[in-house]
C-alpha cells in the first residue's frame, strides 16, 4: 500500500507540546505495525527555536522504520509576525465570534504568511502527491499546514488539535477545516468546539481518534521520591504541570492559590508547577514552588504522588497529564470553560470544574478538607476512563480504520443489472434552480443511479444559469430515447405533461406537493391559477404512473386521492455536507449582535403564514425584548401579499426587528441558521419542509405548528403546537426554547436523531426499491 | 396545546414551566411600570452611525494599499505580463513605504474604532443616566406630593385632639386627684411642636442670635454673675443659646421655658432647665437667691399685671448687686412697631421702652437703663440724595435698632 504521510513543522522524539508528541507517538505506533509512514517536516528544530532557522540537515533520514523528510523552511519577517500575533492576542476572548474574522486589517494574512512556512514542502506535496495514500497534517495554526493542505485536500486528512483561541477564528483555519477530506479529533470536546465554529457542514467527516498515553508500569518504588528538594510523599501538594505562557492562565491558579492562602494561613498545602517555557512563578508567593522543566521521570514521581492535578488552562484539545494523572488513581480539576477537558472531566466523574478564580480559591480549600479515600474514588472513575480512551491499542486501531489502512473493505454490494434491466433513467423536473430543495433532490438521485451503473441525466424546462452544468434543457424530448426509464418529478403545472404521458418507456412519478390553490388565492390569483393547473394535471397524471411517490406520506396521500395506485414514500434528502461552505461573514457580524434570532425559511407566501409569525414575534418583543425575525424566503416587490407583511411591520412599530432577506445564496442562508436561537413555524401548509431538517442539522430548537406535513417530517424534533391563538402562550415557549438549558438539551437529542432518517445513505434503499419497481 | 414525539421530553413539566414563566411574565410586567430599564437601549440617530461604520468600511478596503499587483486585465498577452512584471517591481521598491504605511493604517483603523466603540458605550450609559434622573425627578415629585397630603392630614388630626382635650378638661370635675390629671390635659403641649416650628423659621438661626447674645455677656460679667452662689437665671431659654454662651465662658446659669419641647432640647444638651411658668418658678425661689435674671423677647408675651409681677419677684430674688435684663421688639423702629411685631401671635402688644423703664424703677430696681441693639442693616435705609431731610427722618425711623433692652439692679 502507498504510504501514509505526517505533516507537521517540527518532529522528533523529545519534542515538547501535545501535537509533536502525538506525532512522535502515531508514526512510530503506526510503523511498528507495519504500515509504511512517512514524516513530512522542516529542518527547523521546534516550536521554541528561530522559525527561519534550519537547525538541521534537509533530507530523508530513516528512523526506525520511519521516513523522515526534512525540508528547508521559508525565510520569514518575524517582526511582522509577532506584530499580527500580538494584534490578535490583544482581543479578548469574549469578543470572538464564529464565522467573524478577528484578524482586520489584513493581520490574518501577515500571521499564515510570516507562519513557520515551506516552500520546497509545498512543491514536494505538490509533486508527489500521487505517491501517497493519505496525509495528515496536523496541528492547526502553522503555515506548513495552512498553505500545505490545500495542495493535497482530497487526500488530507487533519488532526487539527483545535483551541478555543483567537486563532481558531482564522478565514485560513476555516479553509483547511472545510476542504481536508477528514478530521481526527483528539477529544469530543475538540469536535463540539470545531462544530461550534464551524457548523455542521465538517460534523460528518470528522472522527474521534483519542491519544494513547504511555503508561510506565512502574512500580512506586522505582520513581524517585524527592524532586528539586522536595519529599514528595511526605508533602501535601497541588500539581500543575504545562507549558507556561499567557493562556494556559498558569498566574489565574498562582493567584487563586495565594488568596486562598491567605484567608487559610494555618494550611500547608503547597502549589508545585512544572514545564518549559520563560518566566516563573512562586518566587514571592508562599507555598509554591517553580520547578522549571523536569525530567519524565520526575513529572511521574510527581504526578503519582500529587494531592490532585490542576488543569487552569482554558485552550486544551486534549490534556495528556489529565490520563497520566488518572493512571495514577489521583483526582483532576480542569477549567469549565475549556470543553476538551471539562467534557473528559466530566464524563469521567474524575475530578471537579472552576472557572473563575474564586472557583479555584474555593476548590484548593475544598480539596485540602478532602480525606484521602474521597480523592481516591475520584482518581479511580478516571483511571477507567483513562483506559478505556487513553490506551494507545484502541486508539491506533481507530487511526487504521479512519484512514482505510486495513484491507480493502468489501465494495458495497451492488446488485448486479440484469439484462433485460434499464440502462438508462432520466429525471425530468420543471424547474431547476440553485438551491432548490427538488433540484437537489434530483442531483443526489442522479448521482445514487449513476454510483449503481445507470445512466443518467436531468432535463428540464427552466434552468438557473448558474446551473447549466448540472441539468440539461428539455426541448420536445431531444435526447430522450423512446426506451429510456424517466423519472417525472410534478410539483406546479408544468408544460412537461403531454411529453411524459405519451413517453412509452418505463416511468414513475415523485410528487412534491402542489399548494391547495384557495391557500393562496386571495394574496396571489395568479399563482393559484398555477397550481389549479398543477392538481387538474394531476389527476390526468395518475393513469399512466404505475410507480409514484410522494415525499412525505402526507403527499402520498394527496397521490391517492388523485387515483394513484399505492404510492410510496420517497423523503427528500437532507445532507450536512451542503453546509461546508464559509457563512458569509457581513451576515455573521450582523447576527451575532447579541440579539437573539427567531428564524422561518420558506418563500413569503399566505400559506405560509408568515403574518401570523409577526404578529406573534410582536408579542414577543413586548414581553421580553432583544430579539429579531428573520424571514429567508424570495418574494416579488410588487407581491400583494409581501406588501401586507411590510405595512404589518410598519403598524406594528418593528421595522428595525422584522429582516426580510428575501432570496439568498447558500452563505448567507448558513449565517442565518448558524446565527439562529429558534426556528419557529406558524405554516399551514408545507408539503414537506426541508428548512425543519436543516435547523435540525444547525441544532436550532424547531417550534412548529402542526398542519400538512410537518408533524410527519419533524417525528421526535422540535416541538409543535396545535394552537395558534394564545400568542402570550407562545411567546413564553418560545422563550423557554431559547433559554432554558435543559429543555434545548432534551430537544437536541431528538432532533440528533431524527434529522438522520433523511440522509442520502437512509433514502438510498428506498430508492432502489424504486427503481426496481420501475423494471417491473 | 403543545404535542412532541420525543420521549425525553415530558410536556406537563413543560408546561408547568411555560406557565411558571407566564406568571413571571405578568409580575414582571408590573414591575416594569415602575421603572424597571429595559436591557437594550436604542442609540440615537442610527443614521450617522450608519455613515460613520460605511466610512470606516471604506478605509478598510483601502488599508492593504500598495501591497498587490491588479490583474491589468485590460491589456492582453505579453504586454500585460510586461505590465505585470514592471508593477510588481514597482511594488516591490515601493514596499519602503508602503509596508510602514500599511502598519499605519491599520493602527489607526483599529484605534479609531475602538474610540467608535468606548463613543457608542458612552451614549448608552448616558441615555441609561439621563433615564434615571428622569425617573427620581417622578419619584421626588411623588413625594413632595404625599408630604402635603400628609401636612395637610396632620393639622387636621391636631385640631382634633386639641378640640377632643378641651372637651375633656372641661368635663373632668376638679376634685380629690383630679387636678394632676386635668392639667395634663392642658392644650398648649399640642401646639408646642408648631412655635419650635415658627422659631427656627422667624427667630434666625442659632449662630445669629449667639452673636447677638454674646454682646450681653459684659453685663453679667461687670455684675459678678454666674459664679459662686450668684446663679443666673434666663427666662424663657428656648432653644438655650444664652445657656451655651454663659456656659461657653464658664458661668453657672440654668433656665425655664414653658415649651415642652424646648425643654427637652434643652435637656439633651445638658442644660439645666425646669418647664414651668415663669411667675410660679420665681415664686417659688428665697429671697437673694440669685446673681442675675434674664429674659429675651418674653415681657411682651405677658399682660401689665404679669409683667409687674415678674419685676417685684425679679427684684426679691436677686442678690443686692446683682442684675436683670428683659429684651424685647422695639417699636420706635417703624417696620417693627407696624409689622413685625405682629410676626408672633403669640405677642400681646408692643412694650413701649420708657414706659419699661419707669416701671422697673419704680418697681425697685435701681440704675435702670435701656439699650437699643441690632439696627437695621445698610440696605434698608433710603437713600438721601434727592429729599435728604425725608429720608434721613424716615432712616431714622427705619433703620434704628429693632430690639431694646431694659437693665436695672438690685442695690
Amino acid at each position: 500500500m502507498k504510504p501514509v504521510a505526517f505533516v507537521i513543522p517540527w518532529f522528533g522524539e523529545n519534542l515538547k507540546g501535545g501535537a509533536e508528541q502525538l506525532a512522535w507517538q502515531v508514526s512510530n505506533r503506526l510503523a511498528k505495525k507495519g504500515h509504511t509512514i512517512e514524516v513530512l517536516t522542516t529542518c527547523c528544530a521546534s516550536f521554541l527555536d528561530d522559525w527561519s532557522t534550519n537547525h538541521l540537515p534537509a533530507g530523508v533520514e530513516h528512523l526506525d522504520g520511519l521516513v523522515v523528510r526534512r525540508f528547508k523552511v521559508d525565510n520569514r519577517n518575524g517582526g511582522l509576525f509577532n506584530q499580527a500575533n500580538t494584534y490578535g492576542l490583544a482581543i479578548p476572548p469574549q469578543d470572538l465570534r464564529p464565522g467573524i474574522n478577528p484578524f482586520t486589517f489584513g493581520t490574518g494574512e501577515l500571521f499564515v504568511a510570516e507562519n513557520i512556512n515551506s516552500s520546497a514542502l509545498e512543491r514536494y506535496l505538490q509533486w508527489h502527491k500521487k505517491k501517497y495514500h493519505a496525509f495528515v497534517f496536523l496541528p492547526y495554526l502553522y503555515g506548513v499546514v495552512l498553505n500545505g493542505l490545500p495542495l493535497v485536500a482530497e487526500q488530507s486528512w487533519l488532526q487539527p488539535c483545535l483551541h478555543d483561541e483567537v486563532y481558531a477564528y482564522l478565514p485560513e483555519v476555516e479553509n483547511v477545516m472545510r476542504r481536508c477530506r477528514g478530521i481526527l479529533y483528539n477529544s469530543l470536546g475538540e469536535q463540539c468546539l470545531a462544530e461550534h465554529l464551524f457548523g455542521p457542514g465538517i460534523g460528518r467527516k470528522g472522527e474521534v481518534v483519542g491519544v494513547g498515553v504511555e503508561s510506565f508500569d512502574l512500580l512506586p518504588g522505582e520513581l524517585p521520591k524527592q524532586v528539586a528538594g522536595h519529599q514528595l510523599d511526605r508533602e501535601k501538594y497541588v500539581l500543575c504541570l504545562g507549558r507556561r505562557d499567557k493562556t494556559k492562565n498558569t498566574v489565574m491558579l498562582v493567584e487563586a492559590f495565594q488568596n486562598y492562602r491567605k484567608s487559610h494561613p494555618e494550611s500547608s498545602l503547597q502549589l508545585l508547577i512544572a514545564g518549559p517555557g520563560e518566566g516563573s512563578f512562586g518566587v514571592a508567593v508562599k507555598g509554591v514552588h517553580d520547578l522549571g522543566l523536569v525530567s519524565e521521570l520526575d513529572k511521574e514521581a510527581l504526578l503519582s504522588n500529587c494531592t490532585a492535578l490542576f488543569q487552569p488552562s482554558r485552550n486544551e484539545s486534549y490534556s495528556r497529564v489529565i490520563m497520566e494523572a488518572w493512571f495514577y488513581n489521583r483526582p483532576v480539576a480542569a477549567h469549565g470553560e475549556c470543553l476538551a477537558t471539562a467534557m473528559a472531566v466530566e464524563a469521567a466523574g474524575g475530578g471537579w470544574l472552576a472557572e473563575d478564580r474564586q472557583e479555584w480559591e474555593q476548590l484548593f480549600h475544598s480539596l485540602n478538607e478532602m480525606k484521602e479515600d474521597e480523592l481516591l474514588e475520584f482518581g479511580k472513575r478516571g483511571r477507567e476512563y483513562a483506559r478505556r480512551y487513553a490506551e494507545w491499542d484502541a486508539v491506533i486501531d481507530r487511526y487504521e480504520t479512519v484512514l482505510g489502512l486495513l484491507s480493502p473493505q468489501m465494495e458495497q454490494e451492488k446488485e448486479p443489472l440484469k439484462k433485460s434491466d434499464l440502462r438508462t433513467i432520466h429525471q425530468l423536473v420543471p424547474g431547476f434552480a440553485y438551491g432548490d430543495a427538488i433540484s437537489n433532490q434530483t442531483i443526489i438521485i442522479r448521482d445514487i443511479l449513476r454510483s449503481q451503473g445507470y445512466h443518467s441525466e436531468i432535463f428540464t424546462e427552466q434552468i438557473d444559469p448558474s446551473m447549466t452544468h448540472e441539468a440539461r434543457l428539455f426541448k420536445n424530448g431531444k435526447g430522450i430515447k423512446a426506451d429510456v426509464g424517466l423519472i417525472y418529478h410534478h410539483s406546479i403545472g408544468a408544460g412537461l405533461t403531454d411529453f411524459v404521458i405519451n413517453h412509452p418507456g418505463p416511468k414513475s412519478l415523485i410528487y412534491h406537493n402542489v399548494t391547495p390553490p384557495e391557500l393562496v388565492r386571495d394574496a396571489d390569483p395568479e399563482l393559484a391559477k398555477k397550481l389549479e393547473k398543477g392538481l387538474r394535471d394531476l389527476h390526468q397524471l395518475a393513469p399512466h404512473f404505475p410507480v409514484s411517490a410522494g415525499d412525505s406520506r402526507f403527499n402520498s396521500l394527496d397521490l391517492e386521492k388523485n387515483g394513484f395506485s399505492s404510492p410510496s414514500v420517497l423523503p427528500i434528502c437532507v445532507a450536512p455536507e451542503k453546509w461546508n461552505i464559509r457563512a458569509e461573514p457581513n451576515m455573521m457580524t450582523r447576527l451575532q449582535d447579541g440579539k437573539d434570532n427567531i428564524l422561518f425559511v420558506g418563500r413569503l407566501a399566505a400559506n405560509k403564514c408568515q403574518h401570523d409569525l409577526i404578529d406573534v414575534f410582536a408579542t414577543y418583543l413586548s414581553l421580553y425584548g432583544n430579539c429579531r425575525l428573520i424571514l429567508v424566503g424570495g418574494f416579488i416587490e410588487e407581491e400583494a401579499y409581501y406588501q401586507s407583511l411590510k405595512a404589518q411591520v410598519r403598524k406594528l412599530g418593528l421595522e428595525g426587528d422584522v429582516l426580510f432577506t428575501g432570496k439568498v445564496p447558500d452563505s448567507a442562508l448558513h449565517a442565518c441558521y448558524r446565527c439562529a436561537h429558534l426556528f419557529w413555524s406558524m405554516s399551514e401548509h408545507e408539503g414537506f419542509g426541508v428548512p425543519l431538517i436543516e435547523a435540525m442539522w444547525f441544532d436550532i430548537p424547531v417550534f412548529a405548528y402542526k398542519s400538512s406535513a410537518v408533524p410527519e417530517t419533524l417525528g421526535e424534533g422540535g416541538l409543535l403546537f396545535t394552537d395558534k391563538k394564545d400568542r402570550q402562550e407562545l411567546a413564553v415557549t418560545a422563550k423557554i426554547l431559547m433559554h432554558d438549558p435543559d429543555v434545548r438539551s432534551r430537544i437536541f437529542s431528538g432532533q440528533k436523531r431524527r434529522r438522520n432518517v433523511f440522509l442520502p445513505e437512509s433514502i438510498r434503499l428506498q430508492l432502489g426499491k424504486f427503481i426496481r419497481g420501475m423494471n417491473v | 396545546m403543545l404535542e412532541s414525539q420525543n420521549p425525553e421530553i415530558d410536556l406537563t413539566q413543560l408546561l408547568e414551566k411555560i406557565g411558571l414563566e407566564i406568571k413571571l411574565q405578568q409580575k414582571g410586567a408590573q414591575g416594569r411600570q415602575e421603572g424597571v430599564l429595559p436591557e437594550d437601549l436604542a442609540i440615537n440617530d442610527p443614521y450617522s452611525w450608519g455613515q460613520l461604520s460605511a466610512t470606516l468600511n471604506i478605509a478598510e478596503q483601502n488599508v492593504n494599499a500598495g501591497a498587490e499587483v491588479t490583474t491589468m486585465l485590460h491589456y492582453r498577452g505579453i504586454v500585460r505580463k510586461f505590465a505585470r512584471l514592471l508593477g510588481k517591481i514597482t511594488i516591490f521598491l515601493g514596499r519602503v513605504i508602503t509596508i510602514p504605511q500599511r502598519n499605519f493604517n491599520s493602527s489607526i483603523l483599529h484605534s479609531q474604532r475602538i474610540t467608535l466603540d468606548g463613543i457608542r458605550d458612552m451614549n448608552r450609559n448616558t441615555a441609561i443616566l439621563d433615564r434615571r434622573m428622569r425617573q427620581l425627578e417622578e419619584q421626588l415629585k411623588h413625594k413632595s406630593a404625599l408630604i402635603d397630603y400628609l401636612k395637610t392630614g396632620l393639622v387636621t388630626q391636631e385640631r382634633r385632639v386639641s378640640i377632643l382635650l378641651e372637651e375633656l378638661r372641661r368635663q373632668v370635675t376638679v376634685g380629690e386627684g383630679k387636678e394632676a390629671f386635668a392639667a395634663s390635659l392642658a392644650v398648649p403641649d399640642i401646639l408646642d411642636p408648631l412655635y419650635l416650628a415658627f422659631e427656627n423659621q422667624f427667630r434666625g438661626t442659632r449662630e445669629e442670635i449667639r452673636e447677638r447674645l454674646l454682646e450681653y455677656v459684659p453685663l453679667i460679667r461687670a455684675a459678678g454673675a454666674g459664679t459662686g452662689d450668684r446663679e443666673i437665671l434666663d427666662i424663657g431659654c428656648g432653644r438655650g443659646e444664652w445657656l451655651e454662651i454663659l456656659r461657653d465662658e464658664g458661668l453657672t446659669a440654668s433656665g425655664l421655658d414653658l415649651n415642652h419641647v424646648l425643654v427637652q432640647e434643652c435637656h439633651e444638651k445638658g442644660f439645666e432647665v425646669v418647664e414651668k411658668d415663669a411667675l410660679s418658678h420665681l415664686r417659688s425661689l428665697a429671697d437673694n437667691s440669685l446673681g442675675a435674671i434674664t429674659a429675651f423677647h418674653v415681657i411682651e408675651h405677658l399682660d401689665f399685671d404679669e409683667r409687674i409681677a415678674l419685676f417685684d419677684e425679679s427684684v426679691r430674688v436677686l442678690k443686692p448687686g446683682g442684675v436683670a435684663f428683659f429684651e424685647t421688639p422695639n417699636p420706635r423702629n417703624l417696620l417693627v412697631g407696624g409689622c413685625n411685631f405682629w410676626a408672633d401671635p403669640t405677642h400681646l402688644r408692643p412694650l413701649y421702652p420708657e414706659t419699661q423703664q419707669f416701671l422697673m424703677e419704680y418697681r425697685g430696681f435701681c440704675k435702670v437703663d435701656l439699650l437699643f441693639l441690632h439696627p437695621h442693616e445698610g440696605e434698608q435705609r433710603l437713600p438721601e440724595e434727592e429729599a435728604p431731610q425725608l429720608a434721613s427722618r424716615l432712616n431714622e425711623v427705619l433703620s434704628c435698632a429693632r430690639d431694646y433692652t431694659v437693665v436695672g439692679y438690685k442695690v
